[in-house]
């Protein structure tokens, strides 16, 4: 099929996907998973294609994050959400790393499993939090910082796994000694770079988002030639450039980005409409989406809110999303990726749904806790 | 009153207010100019109410110290009838971005003047005329009613 024919489809299954999740109130991100899925029933696409897609969505996504990256504004969240952050470090990476060490015995399966566990969602629950006017929830701070906690350790983690191999500690040196140098090129050139900017703005917005891609994209590529993750080269002009004209770069790229996010969900819906599950990877599926659950709900524990506003902000963290599905296609062993993507696509479904339903879900199980204990307290009397 | 802020990325900024009362209220103030309040009680939102730009303006002359709302009682007829104030963003691309006040000659050019910029939630009043505006400013004019809509024009596009 011709690509413009292709692409009229899958934007008009898109249109129909936006207008479905507006309808029902929810994350569009399922709206595309399950577009995409349909449009794979029925058409094929350009494998290089949706290759390109995925990375440019992948760099988009990482120069965003990168530009989040202020420390200035940073320092007041991170008192604050601490033992939150290592919390949920904690318990839901070793949780996907036993996990992985079980079904393939392989340290660097272990580590990859583990990293596709533990992240929550940052655009599925920043926009169920906006759609659901839950900014103003007193959990909302710890829950957006715990987000950007996970995105930082994620940028570390994902190094760790494309750096793995016989060069690794050579690797892990370039990208600490490249986060460090952009750290304090964002310091110590900001009124040089404000100024550059100005200079870029003062042609057109045009000339400063395609300069910017062009930097983007260039830096990226030299990472990738060395065999070390494109994505960092984008996160890194990110962070170069944080805490500079941060709303004027939303009204550049924003949209570009949120456009290429929303076909690398439609394409993972495409991927999943490809691979035949076998009934095999159901259980162990199954059993890491519980844990998933648990171990995210569980996570608030020590935030020091009460126990119904913990419950409600654990089951805000549960739909896993971009980096799990990201980091699912280095997956080598065939079986171990079925269940890890099944694993993924379920969490994504069913953690929407709770995050979506965090409030009820909250109260249902904070009463039952509260019986619970009073039936004990009455047996012991 | 105790204030807590913090941004979030992409949205906007959060503030949350605990009076001495032991009252909590939030607000949220979005990127694109909505404001969003709501009251907290026992760590649950009780009341939300969404604001557009101009509400909330209005909404902050109301709460603002009490010699302006004095000024605005006693004036409240010239203000209406005679003198405009509004608020205008700069934006990215705009003639007046990048240039100081000086350069501008605003009041020269348009009768209208600049009373106060706002820039990252920090409020700038007088402002010196050295001060050079950037994307993201907004600035409170104040003038008659048309000179305050060509000054609005001026600033965005250089002409009159």
């Amino acid at each position: 099929m011709e690509p413009i024919v292709s692409f009229s489809i899958i934007f008009l299954l898109m249109v129909g996907a936006v207008f479905l999740s507006s309808l029902l109130r929810t994350s569009y991100v399922l709206g595309y998973i399950l577009a995409g899925f349909l449009y794979g029933q029925l058409f094929h696409f350009h494998r290089e294609a949706i290759e390109f897609i995925f990375e440019t969505a992948v760099l988009l996504l990482f120069f965003f994050l990168g530009l989040e990256f202020s420390l200035r504004k940073l320092r007041p969240i991170f008192s604050s959400i601490m033992r939150v952050s290592i919390t949920d470090f904690i318990l839901n990476f070793s949780i996907g790393f036993a996990a992985g060490y079980l079904m393939t015995g392989s340290l660097y399966h272990a580590i990859l499993i583990g990293a596709i566990f533990y992240p929550s969602s940052s655009i599925v629950i920043v926009k169920l939090l906006e759609l659901r006017h839950r900014f103003s929830n007193i959990e909302a701070p710890i829950i957006v910082g715990t987000l950007i906690f996970e995105d930082i350790v994620m940028i570390l983690l994902i190094g760790v796994i494309v750096a793995f191999g016989p060069q690794i500690l050579l690797k892990l040196a370039i990208i600490l000694t490249a986060i460090a140098l952009a750290f304090i090129a964002n310091i110590k050139l900001r009124p040089h770079l404000e100024k550059l900017i100005r200079s870029i703005e003062g042609h057109t917005v045009e000339a400063k988002t395609i300069s910017f891609l062009f930097l983007i994209f260039s830096l990226s590529a030299l990472f990738k030639k060395m065999d070390i993750t494109a994505s960092l080269g984008a996160f890194l002009v990110g962070v170069v450039f944080s805490d500079i004209s941060e709303r004027s770069f939303e009204e550049s790229l924003g949209n570009l980005k949120d456009i290429f996010l929303a076909l690398f969900f439609f394409f993972f819906g495409y991927e999943l409409s490809h691979i035949h599950f076998s009934l095999s990877v159901l259980v162990p599926a199954s059993i890491l989406l519980l844990l998933s659950i648990a171990s995210k709900v569980s996570v608030f524990y020590l935030s020091g809110l009460k126990r119904k506003t913990r419950l409600r902000a654990g089951f805000t963290m549960v739909p896993r999303g971009e980096f799990s599905i990201l980091l699912s296609h280095y997956i080598q062993m065939e079986e171990v990726r079925g269940t890890l993507l099944l694993f993924v696509v379920m969490n994504i479904f069913l953690g929407t749904f709770m995050a979506d339903n965090a409030s009820r879900l909250a109260s249902l199980l904070d009463g039952l806790l509260s019986r619970l204990s009073g039936m004990r307290r009455g047996t012991s009397a | 009153m105790r204030i807590e802020s913090f941004e979030i990325p992409g949205v906007g900024k959060r503030y949350e207010f605990h009076t001495k009362h032991g009252d909590v209220f939030v607000l949220i103030e979005r990127l694109d100019g909505k404001r969003e309040l709501s009251i907290l009680k026992d760590e649950e939102v009780v009341a939300t109410v969404e604001l557009s730009p101009e509400e909330a303006n209005q909404l902050a002359l109301i709460l603002a110290p009490s010699f302006i709302t004095d000024f605005l009682d006693k004036r409240i007829d010239i203000i209406f009838r005679k003198v405009a104030i509004d608020s205008f963003e700069i934006k990215e691309g705009f003639f007046a971005s990048g240039k100081t006040l000086r350069e501008l000659q605003l009041r020269n050019k348009t009768g209208a003047s600049i009373i106060s910029i706002m820039r990252n939630s920090e409020i700038i009043t007088n402002p010196s005329p050295d001060m050079v505006l950037k994307p993201g400013d907004v600035v409170v004019i104040i003038g008659k009613k048309e000179e305050v809509e060509k000054a609005q024009k001026y600033l965005a596009k250089g002409d009159l």
